[in-house]
């Protein structure tokens, strides 16, 4: 009963409420039905913000379970796989701010013919490239192309920052998954005909398929909640936003509630279902 | 249907030798059993042949063809793993199939030989089931036909009964017999319990720090043992061992232990007289030890059919085991073990007389643990070695 009344108060109330303030106006004095998640799903700025989750939600979580579980199955077979490990891992042990912080000197731009702060295009221009400013630009490196949507560059800066920080918690996951399987399979396997590659996608990949689940889950909530590095990054700047940052802006800047709460209301729709299948499958692996 | 040959074969991990000079051959269609204690080598010597570890000297032959270097999966070979293996995410159905798929085997080939398979390990009704939902028997046989289906030219078994409980251990065993004679196949499997070398085997090496002890039919090391190691390791319960000082009295030779003596058989005295007051390991199976009251059947009225003299010992305690009783006995400071009548009526804590059938002795040297064999017993191990060098194998 106390839990019951703890989660009525910190949970369920919040949640009703928000949902409540959504069909209002910015100040909440007055009714006005669905107008705010008309904003949501029509302003371009707000649209805009929807597709870039979208592609932090795929890119991000596709790069970083790749390359976590590259990292897993290759830093399993070095002697040095400690070193390894810790290396990939640490960005995850720095603060969200702080990294941000850090790949804002990366990504540093200054016009061509000054001198380069940022590591990248100071070894590009070292290399005879022009200089770009990463965190800016749409059109792909080095091109002319300019790809619709989400597809820009500066949007590849950031989630390649995302991935940065999270590969490292992908691999460990993923790690201590692949040190489960009893090596006594894989040997069974190998008897059994099997090559290195079959090994790991006829066995290795579908007896880790759950692990790689919790962790893709994981990663998909981070990208829909993903905030801290776009906001110290950008601001949102440049078709940088996320659903997270302009909910911030609608909140703080233009002191919107209603439009603040209509896309808290639409994150937390994209969330709760994969929370449910998560929930789900950790039920059914309990019970088996 | 190919045999096999060991040839000086050795592994190390480090310093450690785990596998010392292993030269073994193994006839077609041959049950042989390797049994030894835990990090006795066995295993590794397993995974060798299958082509899980790499040797580090000597050569393996399946058949005539020299595997060294040939990978697991070309060496004609099917194993069956002490934690069976199966992959946790396919159906028995597919489990058994792998291997087969792996290798392009047409889909109605597969689904005939698994059929088969499963037919011969009743196992039929569990193919769309995962492995998680079948008892460690029905996991025990699925592997089995795991490596039936592969219709490999070698079986490698590792221990493959140690995880089923007893009765089905007992069962399995002589599933395990039927299938060998069923398959026609050779057979190599490898454990740590002398019961199941003892009842499944055409020949078991004995292994003991990597080296093979002894090699032989399962009744040739229980009846002539090479060393003390074999003697100790072959039979259940153990044999019992005494440090003896060989005599020579006005009754002629003795193995005397302080505590008591007992007289040495007259086939022996030859073998026994280069150690004429020095000392042996002189071994003597529990059931070669008879209580008094009840002698084996046609000794009852003539002595004379053993060699035989009454030690007095004390009863330590009695386990019944049915149709006989072990006795854990005590002469002076000699322990020893004897498996006698279970019409003996013996109490913990009495006094009786027990009989040592001394025709059916062991005496191993005490620095080498090697056995000192009469001249006959030399004469039939010699034979034996005949006979298995005339087993066609490739050198």
């Amino acid at each position: 009963m106390p839990a019951f009344l703890f989660v009525t108060v910190f949970l369920i109330y919040p949640v009703i409420d928000t949902l409540r303030i959504s069909f209002f106006n910015r100040n909440s004095t007055e009714f006005i039905g669905l107008d705010n998640y008309e904003y949501v799903f029509t302003n371009s700025t707000a649209q805009s913000a929807l597709l870039n989750n979208v592609l932090w939600l795929v890119l991000f979580t596709v790069l970083a379970v790749g390359l976590g579980l590259l990292f897993a199955v290759l830093s399993g077979r070095v002697r040095y796989e400690a070193m390894a490990k810790a290396a990939v891992f640490i960005p995850m042990a720095i603060s969200f701010v702080a990294a941000a912080v850090i790949w804002r000197f990366m990504y540093a731009y200054a016009p061509e013919g000054f001198t380069q702060i940022g590591l990248i295009n100071a070894a590009g221009t070292g290399v005879g490239l022009e200089p770009i400013a990463w965190l800016v630009e749409h059109p792909l490196p080095y091109t002319d192309v300019t790809l619709p949507g989400p597809l820009h560059t500066n949007n590849f800066a950031l989630v390649a920052v995302g991935v940065w920080m999270w590969t490292g918690f992908a691999m460990v996951i993923l790690s201590a998954g692949l040190k489960g399987i009893s090596t006594d399979i894989l040997e069974a396997a190998r008897v059994d005909g099997a090559g290195e590659w079959q090994i790991f996608r006829r066995i290795i990949l579908p007896v880790l398929s759950p692990t790689i689940a919790v962790v893709a889950t994981t990663l998909v909530i981070q990208a829909l909640k993903k905030f801290d590095m776009v906001w110290v990054m950008t601001a949102g700047n440049f078709e940088t936003d996320v659903v997270a940052t302009l909910m911030f802006k609608q909140m703080f800047n233009f002191s919107d509630f209603g439009r603040a709460a209509a896309l808290a209301v639409v994150l937390l729709a994209a969330i709760l279902p994969i929370m449910l299948i998560s929930i789900r499958r950790f039920r059914a692996q309990e019970e088996t | 249907m190919a045999g096999v040959r060991f040839k000086n074969v050795t592994k190390r991990y480090g310093k450690v030798l785990a596998v010392n000079g292993f030269s073994l051959d193994i006839a077609d269609k041959e049950f042989l059993v390797l049994v030894g204690p835990s990090g006795s080598g066995k295993s590794t010597a397993l995974r060798l042949l299958a082509g899980l570890e790499e040797i580090n000297e000597g050569n393996i032959y399946i058949g005539d063809r020299l595997i060294n270097n040939v990978p697991a999966k070309d060496r004609g070979i099917a194993m069956v793993f002490q934690s069976y293996a199966l992959y946790p995410h396919m159906t028995v159905f597919q489990n058994m199939a792998f291997g087969l798929s792996l290798r392009k085997t047409p889909k109605d080939e597969i689904k005939t030989r698994v059929e088969k398979a499963a037919d011969i390990l009743d196992i039929t009704e569990l193919l769309k089931r995962k492995p998680r939902q079948l008892s460690g028997g029905q996991r025990q046989r699925v592997a089995l036909g795991r490596a039936i289906v592969r219709k490999p030219d070698v079986f490698l078994l590792d221990e493959p009964l140690s995880n089923l409980d007893a009765k089905l251990r007992v069962q399995t065993r002589a599933g395990l017999s039927k299938l060998h004679q069923r398959l026609g196949t050779t057979f190599v499997y490898v454990t740590h319990d002398q019961v199941e070398a003892m009842t499944m085997a055409t020949r078991i090496a004995v292994m003991d720090q990597g080296i093979i002890q002894q090699v032989g039919k399962p009744q040739e090391l229980y009846n002539r043992p090479d060393n003390a190691f074999v003697a100790g390791f072959i039979g259940s319960p153990a044999m019992n061992f005494f440090e003896a000082s060989v005599t020579n009295g006005p009754q002629g030779m003795k193995l005397d232990m302080d505590t008591f003596s007992v007289p040495v058989p007259k086939d022996r005295l030859s073998a026994l007289n280069p150690f004429l007051k020095k000392k042996i390991t002189f071994g003597m199976r529990p059931e070669h030890i008879h209580n008094r009251e009840f002698l084996p059947p046609g000794c009852e009225a003539d002595g004379d059919c053993i060699t035989a003299s009454p030690v007095k010992a004390k009863v330590e305690v009695t386990e019944l085991m049915g149709n006989e009783i072990f006795l854990h006995l005590v002469a002076g400071d000699k322990s020893f073990l004897a498996r006698v009548d279970p019409r003996t009526s013996a109490k913990p804590g009495q006094d009786i007389e027990v009989v040592f059938n001394m025709d059916n002795m062991h005496a191993f040297d005490p620095e080498t643990g090697q056995a000192i064999h009469t001249q006959k017993e030399k004469g039939q191990g010699e034979g034996k070695e005949k006979v298995e060098k005339s087993i066609d194998l490739p050198s």
